[in-house]
């Protein structure tokens, strides 16, 4: 053993920083956008087969598609659905995967390997594959998207918080607290919890980083959000046949998942180095 | 600890290695709970698909032609089992499934089995060239982030990999159409075929879907050997740089990347159904979704077995190298 | 210069040619920060044993790196020269100093296995460490009759190995192996033999030993541990915040130290404190607790097997063994923190299993804990006072809500820590202050019986000499019983009056400290005390004690 007797450094007040407030507030923009879209914007729906296929211009600043709806429109409309499932989605499953890991942690054993085995599964059915499965037997309604995206992006924030909270609990300090009277419960809400809970923040936003590329993902493939209700990733399907004559109609929408996802990560980065002291996380998202 | 539990190589063997005895680099045990843990995939994988046309009610509906006659529908409800109890209609999709039977394509009219495995030499064309390019790619930035010495070079690549982990991998897949097919014209959009001009944008697309990963995995893993006392005690020894770079650093760091790599391989087999349907690439991925569109259900299960099949041997093949790479894996 | 030059008088061959390594007004600092090492001046002569001794962050560890050239990347020499084997160092370009410091400079580290690449079997690692121009029909042979030069009998099994297939014992003669490859003419060995036990431990350094009388090296000895030094050196060079204090012969240097440093050092040695006496109650022989027949294995290792044990009353034992003997599954089990296969373990007369909830909740607030490492035992988000208050909320003292900040200062007091700690964390105190912290903790249950594991074996000499010396007196105040777990007989010898000797899970030997210590029974016991370190040399230095007591009154 390492023989130590020096006093160690003091803490450093760390914040999200300049990339970490850009993020949040650029997803903040999409956000409000979205959710105030039918005042900010007319008809999504709407068809003016005199302006078809017409470029990006003052009147249509995205250009319009081929029944003549103005990109602009339905690019602010079509986060409404997507970013519903985003949220929800990257909500349920960060709580799923951030209860699993620390019951695994506490109760260590079979809970712990069964745990683990589940995630192994689930990395093993590629999300697409299981979206395939699901939502082409089931049907693609709200609910089981939400499922499938869930399913998708669970294993992320259990392996972040289980890899950590396996190391708190091998802590001589969580015997400590045992010997001191702490039972499963007090371990958890003294010494637990407050450990992991900075690095769940920073799991939330990955995770909805992932779902939302996996949103898109699936109505690219037609098997999300059913058309004529519009939706980002279903929208650049639909423009990708005139990629060569009319681009604005796959390129504008597709830019929004980007900006909506690095503002995402952003954040997440921000948090982890104000939160976690700038420790890498390791990142797998699932598209 | 594990030189006991080896089996020892056969006398003659012994003999004529002298020095070096040779052990094998994977022993059979190993090697045999990596396919259990492959076939439980499997299993898993059938049991889903089951469960998931089961809730449907009575699958043969979905199984036969919209148009098909009432008395079609009955006579698949009989050859099937579905007016049968639940257990003995899983234990005949499993058998089904062992024995290679499935209800005809809706679509081709002939056996799904066939069409899908003439479309996996596409897909592992595919995924084999957008493996190296994402492989030699990654590997690149990641040890670059690692070992720069300026701190603009070490942070770079990083944000640039986490830059491309932002773009959804369709999107990623038309913006090289715009650049390269439409602009430039210097490959075609689509592929009529698996040819050499036509495969370069999807393999890029499918290899940007995986390059952040193993950036980040090999970064890290390197930062981590170059910590490791052992480093110290190869500069002991006075080894040229190259030396130490190659035979202790990035060979340690490899075990660890191909292990987490390995675990994404889910990810990157999403990655690949996403790009062939981007590029109409003919294999596997594209005829999955090109089913579900056609409400072409046999079809549709038999892609996602074959898929699922094909995953476990590439994580079959991970391990293995894996464990070739890294001894301590073996015991 | 002043202490090197005035220190070797006894050397045997005082001349310069000899000197294969002659470090001069050495100069360390980080890239942008704070000197390290302020001038070191030190020199090692061929064939012999030169120690360096100090403390953590003496800078003892970076002066060996540097004479090897192996400094971490932000280090950097900031002044003075290097001279290895009659070549100044600076003087060559990266590339020559390089191949010159290989060809003439062997290192052993602390840590044997993680020195080794894991990924590597020996035979590799061992070939790569040749002479650039061995021809490639003699490398193994080479290989071969090198681990038989560091006492390896298996050679095919070792050669054919990975690391982590062999002991730490076996990897540290690997790793000298190694180090002899290029057969140099100077051995730097940095703490080799602090990881591993003492038995392990007297093995490697008699290999050593041997190997400097067969092959002529020259040794640069680098250890904290005083006893190592005065066994295996010629010369010492005592080091202390980036400096040489005192320097000379080893006989004389520790036996009539010059520097207050050194005497301080000496007088921290476990040995060398006067033996902690006994509580009142010492004497009172109502059982406190008993261990009946306690098996534990796990897996296919048996850690324990059938032991018995009993503590009275104010009593200290002392339980003695090698990593492995299963001494830390011993106490685990008594505080309840592991449960036994089989076997009692019986707490104020009644088993704990028969016990009420009410009684096993006594038993688990009256048996305390003291952890080995301070640095992972305190949570490092909690404030001292955070950590103090956990006992005292959750462990049915019986403290009124109102009345814990008030008991909390009384803790720190009691553990001679300022009250102004409270607010501090973790990362704000040293490693002797966080061990205070955790015997507070222990403290705060108001305890009958403390079971601590190594407690003080991850600290300093200096620091050690303090938290036994508070351990010592909680003793006496509280009437407190102690199970003492270490590997150090000398802190044993300090503080337990009864000592019980482990061994594979099994008790060999137990008896009063004093009986055991001199006059051992078990051959098993009796091999420990030779092992450790400093008991050669021991009617020397009790001379020398003896005449420092007399010579410089305190």
């Amino acid at each position: 053993m390492t023989v130590i007797d020096k006093p160690a450094g003091t803490r450093t007040r760390r914040t999200i920083g300049v990339a970490g407030w850009i993020g949040a507030g650029v997803l903040a923009a999409v956000v409000l956008v979205t959710l105030f879209a039918p005042l900010l914007v007319g008809d999504p729906l709407e068809q003016d087969f005199t302006v078809i296929l017409r470029a990006p211009s003052h009147a249509h600043p995205f250009g319009t598609d081929d029944l003549g709806r103005d990109v602009l429109t339905r690019t602010v409309f079509g986060g409404r659905t997507g970013l519903a499932l985003t949220a929800v989605a990257a909500a349920v499953a960060s709580v799923l995967g951030l209860s699993l890991a620390l019951l695994g942690a506490l109760y260590g054993g079979w809970i712990d390997g069964l745990t683990a085995r589940l995630a192994d599964i689930q990395l093993a059915v590629p999300s697409i594959v299981l979206a395939i499965v699901v939502l082409s037997f089931i049907g693609n309604s709200f609910v089981p998207i939400v499922v499938v995206l869930v399913l998708g992006s669970w294993v992320l924030t259990f392996r972040v918080i289980r890899g950590h909270a396996r190391a708190v609990v091998q802590q001589q300090y969580i015997e400590a607290a045992r010997v001191a009277g702490a039972g499963r419960g007090a371990i958890a809400w003294r010494h637990l919890i407050p450990s992991v809970l900075p690095l769940f923040f920073v799991a939330v936003t990955l995770s909805a980083a992932s779902a939302l590329l996996l949103e898109s993902s699936l109505g690219f493939l037609g098997l999300g959000v059913q058309p004529p209700e519009p939706d980002w990733g279903q929208m650049v399907a639909a423009g990708r046949d005139t990629l060569s004559t009319s681009p604005w109609i796959a390129v504008f929408p597709g830019l929004v998942v980007v900006v909506t996802a690095v503002a995402l990560q952003l954040l997440g980065d921000g948090l982890a180095e104000r939160f976690v002291g700038g420790q890498t996380v390791q990142r797998g998202i699932a598209r | 600890m594990a030189v006991s539990q080896v089996s020892a190589p056969p006398a003659a063997l012994r003999v004529a290695a002298g020095l070096r005895r040779l052990r094998p680099p994977i022993s059979g045990r190993y090697l045999g709970g990596r396919l259990l843990t492959g076939l439980i995939a499997v299993w898993g994988a059938v049991t889903l698909v089951f469960f998931a046309l089961y809730s449907t009610g009575n699958p043969a509906v979905l199984l036969v032609p919209p148009d098909a006659p009432r008395d079609e529908i009955d006579r698949l409800t009989r050859l099937m089992g579905y007016d049968q109890p639940l257990p003995v209609q899983y234990a005949k999709f499993l058998g089904n499934v062992a024995t290679g039977k499935f209800p005809d394509s809706i679509r081709y009219g002939s056996d799904p089995l066939q069409i899908a495995l003439a479309k996996v030499p596409g897909s592992f064309a595919l995924g084999v060239t957008a493996l190296l390019i994402g492989v030699v790619l990654g590997g690149v930035l990641g040890y670059v982030a690692a070992t720069a010495r300026s701190p603009v070079a070490r942070r770079l690549p990083l944000g640039f990999a986490v830059g491309l982990e932002a773009i959804p991998t369709f999107f990623i897949g038309i913006l090289l159409i715009m650049a390269f097919a439409v602009q430039l014209r210097w490959f075609p959009a689509t592929a009529d075929g698996i040819g050499a001009a036509g495969i370069v944008l999807p393999a890029i697309t499918l290899a940007i879907a995986f390059v952040p990963v193993i950036a980040r995995v090999f970064r890290t893993a390197l930062i981590d050997v170059l910590q490791a006392e052992h480093i110290r005690t190869a500069r002991a020894k006075g080894l040229p740089r190259r030396v130490i770079v190659l035979r202790h650093v990035v060979a340690n760091a490899l075990g660890t990347t191909l292990n987490v790599v390995g675990i994404q391989a889910g990810v990157l087999l999403g990655g690949a159904v996403v790009t062939e349907s981007v590029f109409n690439w003919p294999g596997i991925g594209q005829l999955s979704i090109n089913a579900v569109q056609n409400r072409d259900y046999p079809l549709v299960i038999v892609c996602v077995l074959v898929i699922a099949v094909g995953f476990v041997l590439i994580n079959l093949l991970v391990d293995m190298l894996a464990a070739v790479i890294e001894p301590r894996l073996r015991s | 210069m002043t202490t090197a030059t005035e220190a070797p008088s006894t050397r045997r061959q005082p001349t310069s040619v000899d000197t294969v390594l002659d470090i001069h007004d050495l100069r360390l600092a980080v890239d942008h920060g704070a000197p390290l090492v302020h001038g070191v001046d030190l020199r090692v002569p061929a064939g012999r044993a030169v120690g360096l001794v100090g403390e953590s962050g003496s800078g003892k560890t970076l002066t060996a790196l540097a004479a090897a050239g192996l400094l971490p990347p932000a280090i950097h020499v900031t002044g003075g020269t290097i001279a290895v084997a009659g070549r100044q160092v600076r003087d060559l370009t990266e590339r020559q100093g390089r191949a010159h410091l290989a060809a003439h400079v062997g290192v052993v580290f602390q840590n044997p296995t993680p020195s080794l690449n894991p990924r590597l079997r020996i035979v590799k690692q061992l070939v790569e460490a040749l002479p650039a121009g061995t021809p490639r029909g003699e490398r193994r042979d080479r290989v071969a009759e090198l681990l038989r030069l560091v006492g390896i009998d298996d050679i095919h099994k070792t050669l054919a190995a990975f690391p982590h297939e062999l002991s730490g014992g076996l990897n540290q003669r690997v790793v000298i192996a190694m180090a002899l490859a290029r057969s140099p003419r100077l051995l730097i060995a940095d703490e080799p033999t602090t990881a591993l036990d003492v038995s392990v431990q007297k093995q490697v350094l008699d290999l050593v030993d041997d190997l400097r009388a067969r092959l002529g090296l020259a040794v640069l000895l680098v250890s904290h541990d005083i006893g190592i030094i005065s066994d295996r050196t010629d010369d010492v060079y005592v080091m202390a915040d980036g400096e040489i204090v005192e320097s000379g012969a080893t006989a004389e240097v520790l036996g009539a130290p010059r520097h207050e440093y050194t005497r301080q050092l000496l007088a921290a040695m476990p040995d060398r404190l006067a033996p902690a006496r006994a509580a009142a109650n010492a004497d009172d022989t109502t059982e406190l607790l008993r261990v009946h027949e306690v098996r534990r294995s796990f897996k296919q290792h048996v850690a324990l097997k059938s032991v018995d044990l009993t503590l009275h009353k104010g009593q200290a034992l002392g339980l003695v063994g090698e990593s492995g003997s299963g001494k830390t599954t011993l106490a685990r089990i008594i505080v309840g923190l592991e449960h036994a296969d089989t076997g009692t373990v019986t707490f104020d007369g009644l088993p704990v299993h028969r016990q009420t909830r009410e009684q096993r909740r006594r038993w688990r607030r009256e048996v305390q804990y003291i952890f080995q490492d301070p640095y992972s035992s305190l949570d490092p988000r909690l404030t001292v006072a955070q950590t103090l208050r956990e006992p005292l909320e959750l462990n049915h003292v019986g403290i009124a809500r109102g009345r814990i900040s008030g008991r909390i200062d009384a803790l720190l007091d009691e553990v001679e820590l300022p009250r102004d700690f409270r607010d501090r964390l973790p990362s704000q105190l040293s490693g002797g202050q966080r061990q205070r912290v955790g015997i507070a903790r222990a403290l705060a249950s108001e305890p009958s019986l403390i079971v601590a594991d190594e407690p003080v074996s991850a600290l300093d000499l200096s620091v050690q000499a303090r938290i036994l010396r508070l351990l010592a007196r909680l003793r006496v105040e509280r009437g407190l019983t102690y199970l003492f777990i270490s590997h150090d007989l000398g802190v044993v010898r300090h503080l337990c009056d009864d000592v019980v000797v482990l061994r594979a899970g099994e008790i060999v030997e137990r008896g009063r400290t004093d009986e055991v210590l001199h006059n051992p029974a078990h051959p098993y016991t009796r091999s420990l005390l030779d092992a450790v370190p400093g008991r050669a040399t021991a009617p020397r230095s009790l001379k020398s004690l003896k005449s420092l007591k007399a010579g410089t009154p305190q």
